[in-house]
């Protein structure tokens, strides 16, 4: 059937909130007599708690409360484990170790929380802070993935015999005897190095226990609002029901925001309830360099096995994985690493070996691409080499290995972050890396253009990287969409929104089947009052597993309308259609009922309700994939390099995506510009620096360089769309599609760029002043 | 942690070095504020008794032309002296500097005295006043007196300047005049608000195609603001030209010490750019002293 609203350019329902300040965020809650939070956080990254006076912060003037881990008493309890167990693949060793509210006995890395202060202002709070006396007994930071591992290094958890946290092989096939066939065997070894998040609100918290109604609010930049009322509800004792969260607009996700239970989220409900006073805590920007998770510190030892002809024989890719001081989420990103490392490609014979490694670093959740970008930036590189060894096209030797459309669904026989069978569910590869070589005019370039500027003594350089990104997992999520007398529609749901546009591509899922104005469907996510089931909004899923539910709500309630509407109207329900809110016979438009008088007749004041029916036009329904869908796609682009300064211009840059069905391009588009600014930044600008105590050098924006208008292209995106077969909608995810393969795609055009001095790229984040000393390094070899 | 106990607001240069002499705990000038009040947030300046606030004195916050030089006193907002046509005319190298420091709403706080005060080599309003040969006009408790602008400088961070007893009162100077023009650019990575990698100022006059003078400044080039002497006499006198300025390149190599600043840029590094930068600054002057 033509779809009227899905796929269509509609602007979003929320924007004229958002851009006139109209929308609430946490820290616009005000409540009358809440008081303020402020942490004592360690500087130290390793270090024993000798001794924590905090009496003087308890006198001064303004300060109501002062929490150390010893003032909790029976309540101090480590976070929850979040996901584990973990997967039932053969020898799998998992050591969990969750972050803790306060530190008891040992800091594990710079930012950990020591104490909380509690006063009338946040002012008070933080100059009360700095009247606790502490006594910290530095030991050696545990910080290098490899030195960690060795017998002699410090031990980040006393109680483990080492730092590894975690450690799991899978296999495909059987490499070794692939490699032995093969003619060309390339190996290298490629680092990856650690970023910030950096959303634009940092996190925040409000907290409010209500003694006489028993109830407790709390306002949460929280990604997934029924996880943290769950768990805030069994740490307090309550039921569910006794606890409400709602996460309102949140200025950006990106991962960290995911239902991490940060010792904050533990902390200031229990607070909130121990004093019966509101509380708010607002994470300010240096907190959240230090408290909020980060991501992508990565040492691969990757090894590929190939044919003379460029056929991909087999991959070996064993790598370690720095989760920092906790490992709260389990394998999610080592195992999205080890699913992406084979990208869209056709490899039969596959050995993968991870470490998860425990050092004195902030924790490692994921972050927007979540291991993808560090798996995709393996193989893309390592093909890149084998290419250059083979004397191959970069462009021929990846359409060679690419899967082929009849190989779909393609069974990648390892199971994936979400312990399900890695199964690329539908694909047409090829025609999207054509696209994309077709958008950024690839053979013009290269054969004249290029070569042109090049005797113009340019540096110009073109890459293409293909990717694929598992998005859309499980388990579930579920929506009721109610049909209201007024006519409109309210659509309740439990996923949170920090920016992605839900309110108006799932307002184009319901419109599509009531017959309804875009703008006439309101949607509520993030508060745990309006929907009780739920996971959250991560891993590239709100739009397909949210998405989906939202449409099979519709689908339940467009058949309660044609039912009672077939009865009033006296005409078949074939023969009714639902267009401008109301629903009227096809043949005969003059004979209609407006939607909202039907919703007025499906709960009548008098009479009874029919046997076997329910009171409203309103439906319930959940959607759980059976597996995740994966989405594909290929970006090229062309820079310059300045050979002075090695500073980068982009000069193009050009997306084609296929992520099944599109239900709004202009919200699609802007998720991809945005995440291709992330990866712009994981790929030459944004670095955390760490000096070897485990001190974070760059905590500012000063210091650490976001990615910024001056450095973001004006971004093309093409949409190919293969409907996935695992929804209804044929939907897949694009929520950090943007990012997956921008440092893959970097590495090749800076590589392409200075063709003449044969550099292989064999790490990130770059810099201008780290591609000198490669380059500088490369020349005096 | 009170991060200060009195804040003052003195009207003329005499009652604010009264009250830094007087204060009855540690004091300090204040003007933007923009570095200082996080260095005493952020823990790395100790907390003081006194904050004098200079930006209500008018004899600090003028900027005029006097004779044959121009004023710019030490609590102008940068923003300001980037836009004013006086600086255009006569500094187009610190306007060019001033208008290139942090992002909009700093510039319309900061002032080019704390810019000078807080004596970082490679601050951009402290290159183009190196360049510009000014003169530093300060006051202290036995009255005022000019320095020349590159002794107040001891070392990074470190100011000549009794900071107990003493502060500037504004800048002088020389106009610009016929031949003569000066350029200010810098390296930085593109983000507004990024410190930069390097920076260069360059003042000079010329007579035909003969560099009759010429002032070198480039930062960080040692540990207080760097003036290459050396590059300068070799280029003094000398035809304007690929070979001339190739040998002064090779004396501002010889005599710079470029240092290695922790995430930022390497000494290498700047080694390696400094030359282009050098050659675009000079290049621009010499063009504008048309």
């Amino acid at each position: 059937m033509e779809k009227k609203l899905i796929g269509k350019r509609i602007v979003r329902n929320e924007d004229p909130r958002l851009l006139t300040g109209q929308a609430q965020f946490v820290d616009d809650v005000e409540i009358p007599g809440m008081l303020h939070a402020a942490f004592l956080r360690s500087d130290h990254a390793h270090a024993r708690l000798s001794s924590l006076d905090v009496s003087a912060a308890r006198r001064y003037p303004g300060v109501v409360a002062v929490f150390t881990a010893e003032d909790m008493g029976e309540d101090w309890s480590p976070g929850p484990p979040l996901v584990s167990p973990p997967p039932t693949v053969k020898d799998v060793v998992f050591h969990s170790r969750r972050q803790v509210p306060l530190v008891k006995d040992k800091v594990r890395h710079a930012g950990e929380a020591i104490a909380l202060v509690i006063a009338e202002s946040r002012y008070i709070a933080e100059d009360a802070v700095e009247e606790i006396e502490l006594e910290l007994e530095p030991l050696p930071a545990v910080l290098d993935l490899e030195k960690a591992l060795e017998a002699e290094s410090c031990l980040v958890h006393e109680d483990l015999e080492s730092n590894l946290a975690a450690r799991l092989f899978q296999k495909k096939g059987n490499y070794e005897a692939a490699r032995k066939e093969a003619g060309l065997v390339v190996r290298r070894r490629i680092v990856i190095e650690r970023g910030a998040a950096a959303a634009m609100e940092n996190r925040g918290i409000v907290a409010h226990w209500d003694a006489k109604s028993q109830h407790l609010t709390m306002w949460d930049t929280t990604q997934a609002p029924i996880p943290i009322r769950n768990g805030t509800a069994a740490r307090l004792g309550l039921s569910e029901h006794q606890v409400r969260v709602i996460a309102p607009f949140i200025g950006g996700g990106f991962g960290p925001k995911i239902m991490m239970f940060y010792p904050e989220e533990m902390l200031i409900p229990w607070v909130a309830m121990k004093l019966n006073r509101p509380i708010k805590w607002i994470e300010d920007r240096r907190e959240n360099f230090y408290a909020t998770t980060q991501e992508r510190g990565q040492v691969h030892d990757v090894e590929i096995a190939l044919s003379r002809d460029g056929q991909i024989l087999g991959l070996k890719d064993d790598f370690l994985h720095d989760t920092g001081a906790y490992d709260p989420y389990g394998l999610t990103i080592p195992l999205n690493t080890q699913s992406h490392v084979m990208g869209g490609y056709d490899i039969k014979n596959f050995s993968s070996d991870f470490k998860v490694v425990f050092t004195n670093k902030t924790i490692v959740t994921p972050v927007r691409g979540a291991g993808r970008p560090q798996g995709i930036f393996i193989i893309e590189r390592i093909l890149d080499i084998a290419a250059a060894e083979l004397g191959m096209d970069r462009v021929e030797i990846r359409k060679r290995n690419l899967i082929p459309p009849q190989a779909f669904p393609y069974q990648h026989e390892i199971i994936d972050q979400a312990f399900a069978p890695l199964i690329l569910d539908s694909g047409n590869y090829k025609v999207v890396v054509d696209k994309a070589l077709e958008m950024i005019g690839y053979e013009a370039f290269v054969k004249t253009e290029q070569p042109r500027l090049r005797k113009e003594g340019k540096y110009v350089g073109i890459g293409i990287a293909p990717f694929i990104e598992t998005t859309g997992v499980g388990p579930y999520e579920g929506a009721r969409v109610t049909i209201e007398a007024s006519g409109k529609v309210n659509v309740a749901t439990g996923i949170g929104t920090q920016g992605q546009g839900h309110f108006t591509s799932f307002a184009q899922i319901v419109a599509e089947q009531l017959g309804v104005k875009v703008s006439d469907v309101r949607i509520v996510t993030g508060d745990t009052a309006e929907f009780h089931w739920g996971t959250g909004t991560f891993a590239s899923r709100g739009a397909v597993v949210a998405g989906n539910a939202v449409h099979a709500a519709c689908t339940l309630v467009r058949k309660k309308v044609l039912k009672l509407a077939s009865k009033v109207l006296e005409a078949p329900e074939g023969e009714l259609e639902l267009d401008n809110g109301l629903v009227r016979v096809a043949d005969i438009p003059q004979k209609s009922i407006r939607l909202g008088e039907l919703a007025m007749l499906a709960n009548p004041l008098r009479g009874a309700v029919e046997p076997g029916t329910e009171p409203g036009l309103e439906s319930t329904a959940y959607f759980g994939p059976q597996y995740g869908a994966t989405a594909f796609g290929g970006h090229a682009m062309i820079l310059e390099l300045d050979p002075e300064t090695m500073m980068v211009t982009i000069k193009r840059y050009v997306v084609a995506e296929d992520c099944g069905t599109v239900l709004n391009p202009l919200i699609l588009e802007g998720q991809i510009h945005g995440g291709v600014s992330m990866g712009i930044g994981n790929s030459y600008y944004e670095k955390l620096h760490f000096d070897e105590n485990g001190q974070l050098l760059n905590a500012s924006f000063a210091d650490y360089l976001l990615a910024s208008s001056t450095e973001m292209p004006r971004v093309e995106v093409a949409h190919l769309e293969t409907p996935s077969s695992l929804n209804e909608l044929g939907s897949k995810g694009a929520g950090e599609a943007g990012a997956i393969p921008v440092p893959a795609l970097f590495a090749q055009a800076l590589e392409n760029a200075l063709h003449d001095r044969k550099l292989e790229i064999l790490e990130m984040p770059l810099s201008p002043n780290r591609l000198f000393e490669l380059i500088h390094a490369k020349e005096t070899q | 942690m009170t991060l200060w106990q009195n804040y003052l607001r003195p009207k003329t240069v005499a009652e604010a070095v009264d009250a830094l002499v007087h204060a009855p705990g540690p004091a300090l000038p204040i003007a933007g504020g923009t570095d200082l009040l996080l260095d005493l947030k952020q823990g790395r300046h100790a907390p003081v008794h006194t904050l004098i606030d200079l930006t209500f004195i008018p004899e600090m916050t003028l900027l005029e032309l006097r004779g044959d030089e121009l004023f710019i006193g030490a609590a102008v907002p940068v923003n300001r002296i980037a836009l004013d046509p006086l600086t255009g005319r006569h500094a187009q190298a610190l306007a060019e500097a001033c208008n290139l420091i942090a992002g909009p709403q700093v510039r319309n706080t900061a002032t080019l005295g704390g810019n000078v005060a807080h004596a970082l080599p490679a601050a951009d309003g402290t290159i183009a006043l190196t360049a510009l040969e000014a003169q530093a006009e300060v006051a202290g408790v036995s009255g005022t007196r000019r320095m020349p602008f590159t002794s107040l400088f001891l070392g990074p961070g470190k100011s000549a300047l009794d900071k107990s007893a003493e502060l500037i009162v504004g800048f002088y100077l020389p106009k610009t005049g016929k031949g003569q023009a000066s350029c200010f650019k810098r390296i930085m990575r593109p983000q507004g608000v990024a410190l930069p990698i390097l920076n260069c100022a360059v003042w000079l006059e010329r007579e035909k195609d003969i560099v009759k003078d010429v002032h070198i400044a480039v930062g960080p080039g040692g540990a207080t603001p760097f003036r290459a002497t050396e590059a300068e006499n070799t280029l003094h006198g000398q035809s304007f030209n690929s070979e001339t300025l190739t040998r002064t390149l090779e004396s501002l190599l010889g005599q710079a010490q470029f240092r290695t600043s922790a995430r930022r840029a390497s000494a290498d590094y700047r080694r390696h750019i400094v030359g282009g930068l050098f050659m675009n600054v000079i290049e621009t002057a010499w063009k504008r002293a048309e």
